[in-house]
């Protein structure tokens, strides 16, 4: 009898371990080697210079397991109090944050830590709380309230002033209400009105921001100013030609041509060294995520589930389409790093978190299937 | 949850990636040569480095244009903007120019941006020991040694080696129709005029190429390819140094030219024109001063008289005229002729009148040549003819480009009835060629106008019997080991008249240096020379009058000289123009005979000794010694340079110079 108990508890623990989704984790586990590679090479083969990268995904990789060994119900009981906490920090930053060229984005608490990025987080966990509580068909009210979450964090993070996170903090909220069925006609109006009162909006913009516009509409018309990092980018990934230039061996990043080649712009070291068949794994790596992450969300089994883990997935694959689509001159220079890939930091666990609500929604179907 | 969400995801990832699928395959496939090129420009950095110009030597090595180490302060454009803070805190330090300045505007304009430009070049040691002593005061200034052209002889050579001057726009040009023009930078020197113009190709040499590799703040991190600069080829010239030195000294300061060849070879031996300027004036631009100064002299420095200045030859022309009349028959050695003092057209009462109202009675051609009977020539003229002249006369190069290895050669005019239509196309009574232009023509004077080269080239077709050697300052082309790269190709013609017909004409020349018109200037020779005199009339004179109503000096008429030696092994064939000298014996006549006597009797070690204190070209030999060896300092008459071991007289040489 005892054995018999104690057998069926190590079957179910083993059943526990067992449901969890390994290869989302073995493809995060590979852009953690791609992330190595690269960082290795960026950071001009200095292993010290990686210490933190690696402190970063360790810690990262760790709290993604806690993460996904959460019941998503537990987590999802986490979200007005994170919402809250996220609102303090932005308010906090606005008046004590550290300045850097014009924008206050950073709190200085022994570590330096962007409020801001907590946000991709607490936002779409509200906003996915707020729209679960009711099984039927949604209603105007539920999505006007969700606007309304999005919108306070979103003015607040505009003030810093950094506009590029802000639209991806919105965006984060955004995939939430889409994927809790906000209409199509109601996404429609609201493309054609922003595009209509666009101008209105170029207004409102910081001058370093229309620059920043501008010089990606020609970035030879300021080569050695903004531009210059457009440029020197397309040419890096340019000279990478189908095989790269070699491991270790790109002239651009290693002569340092590249700015910000281990944040921002660390897709030219992969794309310069490793060539386009660098890149097109990497890509493929990413597809794989983004696909394993949408089956997730398709089989989710509630609204909270659902809404969450697509809006985890598609926020993944924005991050990678902006940063990807501005080091190759199709976007504006937004301060988004490569996810994974570039060198490690609140960005990185904030991911990885992500990666941990995933899996356990994941997880939560497999062992806890709804009857 | 719709499925038409889930769809609409899907969409959104897969077109959103195959969007950067197809971004990246455009510029890693399609455009990936383009931008590989913009990487490799961005790293690599080019550095010319500059060969060292090919140097100009005499027969005996001496060096007439060198090289020599100058300290400049220079500056890159784009820290050049506020440059005038920078010229008042640099006055502190050397001395600066208005000058100085234009030139340095004159440089910035032709500069690309990562060319230095030179604020002031030629430092003085006290001014680079004072800029780089304050070097915390100029931080984008840069002190370097360069080597520039020196011409230590300043204005000996200015004529025949020209001299070397910056790239002006017009050179860009052409050095771009000839495709070289890489192998310049924006500020160097090219040859301007003269040997340095003609042989620019062969001096030049190329220059280096270093590319480094660079990073994207400009520091050097490696080397990517270096091709090292070629020095330039040194030019042998024919000229010999020590009788250039005399020649121009004889001529002194008296305006004209002299030119010396080797009848046997074309060699160029003396080439003089006076006045001549300081050829060093012209490297970076000369300055305003010095122009004016040069501009304003009537002597006119800058014509090169000796293959620019055309003078009516006088009597000097009677020997060719006289060889051509025997080829053609026209006279012959029995021909006897009765000068009475002057000669009348028929029909004419105009007398065409001797110098010195002379009457020589009956005479032959060579009495005629000896005597410089004019009588005999105007009818010798007439009875030739402008057509027969001139077809005759170019055998001896009158009126013909010589071919020398100089720059804007002029041809002279041997004038012909087609020439004088057109040249008095308007005047209806001067259109026709007149029995009387023959006849003044005959004695050298009317239209007629030659160079003094062209004089010493017939001369020395006559010297070598009938042998025309192109005349050339150029002997051979060495590199920096002394050995011989190439040798000017001599190139020689037969002319048609034959050796008996010039012999008599040679006769003629020998006894006007022992009993004729050069006879002060012939007496007591060593050796044979034949010569002739000639006086070559400024201004026309007035009917039958031998007195002029212009009296002033440079109305006064030109003296002539041409002249070989010896008769039987001629080595040496010159010609004089004294302008406004008077009487060619006079004048033109002791120059010539100086001047053989110098080359053909100096002793060996008295040549050597004059020429010991100049400066000989030594070819880079890492197996010999440093100190001068004996065969840099070989005697004038040894022909045999560089590498000749040995020769006494050439021991005797290496101890006067220390």
């Amino acid at each position: 009898m005892m054995q018999q108990r104690q057998a069926n508890k190590l079957q179910q623990f083993w059943a526990y371990i067992l449901n969890f989704d390994y290869i989302l984790i073995l493809l995060l586990l590979c852009l953690f080697v791609v992330n190595g590679f690269i960082q290795y090479s960026a950071n001009d083969q200095v292993m010290t210079r990686m210490y933190n990268d690696g402190v970063y995904l360790g810690v990262s990789f760790v709290i993604m397991l806690v993460v996904a060994g959460i019941h998503i119900n537990r987590i999802r009981s986490f979200a007005f109090p994170l919402y809250i906490l996220s609102l303090v920090l932005i308010a906090l930053v606005l008046v004590i944050g550290v300045k850097v060229n014009g924008a206050r984005r950073w709190l200085n608490l022994g570590i330096r830590i962007q409020p801001s990025e907590l946000c991709k987080l607490s936002v779409p966990l509200l906003v996915a709380y707020a729209l679960s509580f009711k099984d039927h068909v949604l209603s105007y009210k539920d999505f006007i309230l969700g606007f309304v979450i999005i919108a306070i964090p979103f003015a607040l993070i505009a003030k810093q002033p950094d506009l590029g996170t802000g639209i991806l903090v919105f965006s984060a909220g955004f995939f939430v209400l889409f994927f809790a069925g906000l209409p199509w006609k109601v996404m429609i109006i609201s493309l054609i009105s922003i595009v209509a009162s666009s101008p209105l909006i170029w207004g409102l913009l910081k001058d370093y921001q229309k620059h920043r516009i501008l010089t990606l509409i020609d970035p030879q018309s300021d080569p050695l100013g903004k531009g210059y990092h457009i440029i020197q980018g397309v040419i890096a990934i340019g000279s990478g030609g189908l095989h790269g230039q070699g491991y270790l061996h790109g002239s651009q990043v290693h002569l340092n041509f590249i700015p910000e080649k281990h944040t921002d712009f660390v897709v030219t070291v992969l794309a310069e060294e490793f060539g386009y068949v660098g890149v097109g794994v990497i890509l493929a790596l990413y597809l794989l995520i983004a696909l394993r992450g949408l089956r997730i969300t398709r089989l989710a089994q509630d609204r909270f589930s659902q809404t969450m883990a697509g809006s985890i997935t598609l926020s993944f694959i924005l991050y990678v389409l902006i940063n990807m689509g501005m080091v190759s001159g199709i976007f504006p220079v937004v301060g988004v790093p490569l996810p994974l890939i570039s060198y490690g930091g609140t960005a990185t666990i904030v991911l990885m978190i992500g990666f941990g609500i995933l899996l356990s929604i994941d997880h939560r179907r497999r062992y806890h299937p709804l009857k | 949850m719709t499925k038409s969400r889930i769809i609409a995801a899907y969409l959104f990832v897969l077109t959103g990636i195959a969007i950067l699928y197809a971004r990246y395959a455009y510029l890693q496939i399609s455009d990936h040569k383009e931008l590989l090129v913009k990487a490799v420009e961005n790293y690599s950095s080019i550095v010319a480095t500059q060969p060292v110009r090919g140097g100009i030597i005499d027969r005996e090595s001496i060096v007439l244009a060198d090289n020599r180490v100058s300290y400049a302060v220079a500056i890159l454009p784009k820290d050049a903007k506020s440059i005038e803070s920078t010229f008042s805190l640099l006055e502190s330090q050397i001395n600066l120019t208005a000058f100085d300045k234009k030139k340095y505007f004159k440089q910035l304009k032709q500069s690309k941006n990562f060319d230095w430009v030179i604020i002031k070049d030629d430092l003085s040691n006290t001014e680079v020991a004072n800029l780089t002593s304050h070097n915390y005061l100029f931080p984008n200034l840069n002190v370097f040694a360069h080597t520039k052209r020196y011409y230590p002889f300043t204005d000996l050579y200015a004529h025949s080696i020209g001299y070397v001057g910056r790239v002006s726009q017009n050179d860009k040009k052409k050095l771009g129709l000839d495709g070289v023009l890489k192998n310049y930078l924006a500020n160097d020197y090219i040859g301007k005029s003269g040997l340095e113009q003609q042989y620019e190709s062969m001096m030049r040499g190329s220059i280096g190429k270093k590319i480094i590799r660079t990073d994207a703040f400009g520091n050097e991190v490696g080397l990517i390819s270096n091709t090292p600069a070629v020095d330039g080829y040194t030019l042998q010239l024919t000229i010999d140094n020590r009788l250039q030195q005399k020649a121009s000294q004889l001529l002194g300061d008296r305006k004209g030219a002299i030119v010396a060849l080797d009848p046997q070879t074309g060699g160029v031996l003396v080439f003089v024109s006076k006045p001549s300027y300081d050829a060093n004036l012209f490297l970076d631009g000369i300055s305003p001063d010095d122009w004016d100064e040069l501009q304003q002299d009537k002597g006119n420095p800058l014509l090169n008289r000796a293959i620019q200045g055309t003078y009516p030859p006088g009597s000097t022309f009677k020997p060719f005229l006289a060889a051509a009349s025997l080829y053609l028959g026209v006279r012959n050695a029995n021909y006897r002729f009765h000068d009475v003092g002057f000669f009348t057209l028929p029909g004419s009462s105009h007398r065409f009148r001797n110098s010195g109202n002379e009457v020589l009675g009956t005479i032959g051609i060579v009495d005629a040549v000896a005597h410089s009977s004019d009588a005999f020539f105007y009818k010798l003229g007439l009875d030739m003819g402008v057509d027969r002249m001139d077809k005759t006369l170019p055998f001896f190069g009158l009126g013909q480009k010589t071919g020398i290895d100089l720059p804007q050669e002029n041809s002279g005019l041997l004038p012909s009835r087609a020439w004088k239509a057109k040249r008095f196309a308007k005047d209806p009574y001067q259109r026709s060629w007149l029995p009387a232009d023959s006849v003044t023509m005959g004695v050298g004077q009317g239209f007629n106008h030659y160079t003094p080269l062209q004089m010493a080239y017939a001369t020395s077709i006559l010297a070598d019997d009938g042998v025309a050697h192109r005349p050339h300052l150029l002997d051979r082309v060495l590199n920096k080991n002394g050995t011989v790269v190439s040798v000017y190709p001599e190139s020689s013609v037969k002319i048609p008249i034959s050796k008996a017909d010039l012999d008599l004409v040679k006769l003629g020349m020998q006894r006007v240096m022992q009993i004729g018109t050069g006879s002060k200037v012939g007496a007591g020779a060593k050796y044979t020379i034949a010569g002739k005199t000639g006086t070559a009339q400024v201004v026309a004179l007035q009917q039958n009058s031998r007195k002029s109503k212009f009296s002033g000096s440079q109305y006064k008429d030109h003296s002539w000289f041409i002249a070989f030696a010896p008769v039987e092994n001629p080595k040496i064939a010159i010609a004089v123009v004294v302008e406004n000298g008077g009487w060619g014996a006079s004048a033109a006549g002791p120059i010539v005979r100086q001047i053989f006597d110098s080359y053909l009797l100096a002793s060996e070690s008295k040549v050597a000794e004059s020429q010991v204190q100049y400066k000989r070209f030594r070819p880079v030999d890492s197996s010999s010694p440093s100190v001068p060896t004996v065969a840099d300092d070989a005697d004038d008459t040894n022909t045999d340079t560089e590498n000749s071991d040995g020769g006494g007289g050439a021991d005797d040489a290496t101890e006067t110079s220390q």
